[in-house]
């Protein structure tokens, strides 16, 4: 238990932590009822069982270990709001229960490679200006509603929202898969919204735009923007995608499904550089009989 | 049918034989494509259409990635032929979601007609089992049997839910007819393990987006059957799970683990009466709108298309009605039909 702790923590010195001098062994109850207090102190309690969970299943360092009471372990952090997912090896929120920025398990200062969708409401400024805040408002709340469905689904955390726009981040699966999955699924809802439910004269259009990349996490939505993986989401969203368009930048296109590969044009020549676009709609010309 | 040749010189001499076919229709009819026009006839083509892909018309990656875009909307039904064997690797045509390769050997001369029953045979394997319809040949023979049109002679509401809906009562129903396309060639190609857990991954599709709406899956055989929805006399219940079926076809395929091509099925909307009976109790019904659907959806909708008839369409929000259009007459009904949806564009 001592070399787990010190995979998320390495100056952890089980000795210091219970005043036993260095040339006593620590019994093993006493050492194991401290690193315990000591990762819950640290917030590394769930990587800690984690890593414990991956070392019954495959051993440690070419010995085989059988760690007792697993089944206990993980319905006691169930009860805690946590669910294991065996073939990832990774405990996730139960989303019944409680739904964090940072899904429980992400720590302030940490390096993780996530997945990014960013959503911006084209043209917010002149239809406030149409049709008012009120009505606004509540077309803002329904569109919130269609992007919640589909990222919940998807296990994806909206870190922050600013009344036209907003951003999402995934840790779960796959996560470039994922936030396509997401855009897509919004884009295609949106086209029901305007047909059926939109209150205004005028379509509400998004811009959306995927990348992955590896930020340092933070609790702060103001820190979080200025990681580069987020800034480039942002301005892939910003700058090149159209309205009704979700685009995919070149470092997470290779990491989708190929039947979702195929569904997005290139823009630009170089196939390493180029941005993909997917933008879904009905035929515009009738099908020849 | 029509089979697009795809390419920037005249081929038809060696594709003529395809016009000797016999198809699902009995009428193949060959015409040449413009690489340019590619885009075009990728949104307008009929849904049984077939495209050969001339190897020389492209660049290497172009090939493959026109086939790709172009099989995302007509899934098994584009095909390559390399009459200067530039493809090096054939095997990329199949896993780019192709359907057949015609290698330079057999481009010499005329390609001989029983090349293309191969491809056929592929594509339209013959029934099995107890189907009506089935001409000399084989093949679904449409019967058109010409009937008057009727609207639901009684108009008996069965309510916005089920709760007042009672086995062995005559109601007016919404029914949404669903069948899986091209299933045969799961038993021929694939484990019938797979053919049962497509079977099974779409009909909890079904539910997941018709039950949202009141529906429920009624009768079932392997691959396809009839789902119910109230009907309170004003809205259209199955319209927006339809639509939606069709709009999120590649997010389900690939979620759903459905296989390396789109999931590709067929709807068919109508509004009538029947007797209701609860679910695997109803081998007694006897409904002409329940036996209307069933021939609306095998025998007038193309794999791949949503119909409906013109009482059902008079149902549709003003919103989505201009995404339908005109798909002639059948068995007396006039019948509207989705306009394709596109998931994204052509790569350029």
């Amino acid at each position: 238990m001592v070399k787990v702790a010190r995979r998320l923590d390495r100056s952890y010195d089980i000795h210091a932590r219970t005043d036993t001098p260095k040339s006593l062994s620590v019994p093993n109850k006493d050492a194991a009822r401290q690193i315990v207090e000591d990762m819950a102190d640290a917030h590394h309690l769930i990587p800690f069982v984690e890593q414990l969970l991956e070392i019954h299943r495959t051993g440690f360092v070419g010995k085989r270990y059988r760690i007792p009471r697993v089944n206990d372990i993980i319905d006691e952090l169930r009860n805690d709001g946590y669910l294991y997912d065996a073939e990832s090896g990774r405990f996730y929120e139960d989303v019944h229960q409680r739904k964090t920025r940072n899904w429980g398990v992400l720590q302030e200062g940490e390096h993780y490679t996530l997945g990014f969708l960013a959503l911006d409401i084209r043209d917010n400024s002149e239809l406030v200006r149409r049709y008012g805040r009120d009505t606004m408002n509540g077309v803002y709340e329904s569109v919130r509603r269609i992007i919640d469905r589909a990222v919940d689904k998807r296990n994806g955390r909206l870190w922050y929202w600013e009344g036209d726009g907003g951003l999402v981040a995934f840790y779960d699966g796959v996560v470039a898969t994922c936030a396509v999955e997401s855009g897509m699924e919004i884009l295609h809802e949106l086209i029901l919204y305007n047909a059926l439910w939109n209150p205004l004269n005028d379509p509400v259009e998004l811009r959306l735009a995927v990348n992955t990349g590896q930020i340092r996490y933070h609790d702060d939505p103001a820190k979080v923007r200025t990681e580069e993986a987020v800034a480039q989401t942002q301005e892939l969203e910003s700058r090149y995608t159209e309205p009704n368009a979700l685009t995919v930048s070149p470092s997470a296109f290779p990491l989708l499904d190929a039947l979702l590969q195929r569904c997005f044009a290139r823009s630009g020549s170089d196939s390493d550089t180029a941005v993909r676009a997917y933008r879904p709609r009905f035929a515009s010309l009738e099908p020849v009989s | 049918m029509t089979v697009y040749l795809v390419s920037k010189k005249g081929r038809k001499t060696l594709f003529a034989a395809v016009k000797k076919i016999p198809g699902v229709d009995d009428v193949v009819s060959l015409e040449t494509l413009a690489p340019g026009r590619i885009q075009e006839a990728r949104e307008t083509a009929a849904e049984d259409s077939f495209f050969f892909l001339d190897s020389t018309a492209f660049s290497d990656g172009d090939l493959l990635s026109v086939l790709e875009n172009l099989a995302i909307v007509h899934p098994g039904r584009v095909g390559v032929f390399d009459p200067e064997g530039v493809v090096d690797d054939p095997a990329q045509v199949f896993f780019r979601g192709g359907v057949d390769y015609i290698a330079p050997a057999l481009l010499s001369s005329p390609i001989p007609a029983e090349r293309f029953i191969q491809l056929r045979d592929y594509l339209y394997p013959a029934p099995t089992g107890e189907v009506d319809g089935i001409g000399e040949n084989g093949y679904h023979q449409v019967p058109f049997e010409v009937v008057t049109p009727e609207p639901p002679s009684r108009e008996i509401l069965s309510g916005r839910d089920w709760s007042t809906v009672r086995s062995g009562s005559e109601y007016t129903f919404w029914f949404l007819y669903a069948q899986l396309d091209d299933t045969d060639r799961f038993a021929v190609r694939t484990s019938s393990e797979y053919g049962t857990q497509v079977d099974q991954r779409f009909r909890e599709q079904l539910l997941a987006e018709a039950g949202r709406f009141g529906g429920r899956i009624w009768m079932w055989k392997q691959y396809g059957g009839l789902l119910l929805f109230p009907y309170d006399g004003t809205r259209c219940m199955p319209i927006v799970p339809a639509v939606r079926l069709f709009m999120n076809r590649v997010l389900y395929t690939v979620e759903r683990s459905t296989g390396k091509n789109v999931l590709s099925f067929r709807l068919a909307i109508h509004l009538g009466n029947t007797m209701y009976r609860d679910v695997g109790e109803t081998g007694d019904v006897v409904s002409e709108d329940v036996n209307f659907v069933y021939h609306l959806g095998a025998k007038h909708t193309r794999p791949g298309e949503l119909t409906m008839t013109r009482t059902a369409f008079s149902f549709v929000p003003s919103g989505l009605q201009g995404i339908f259009i005109d798909r002639g007459t059948f068995e007396g009904h006039e019948i509207r039909g989705m306009r394709r949806f596109l998931p994204g564009a052509l790569s350029e």
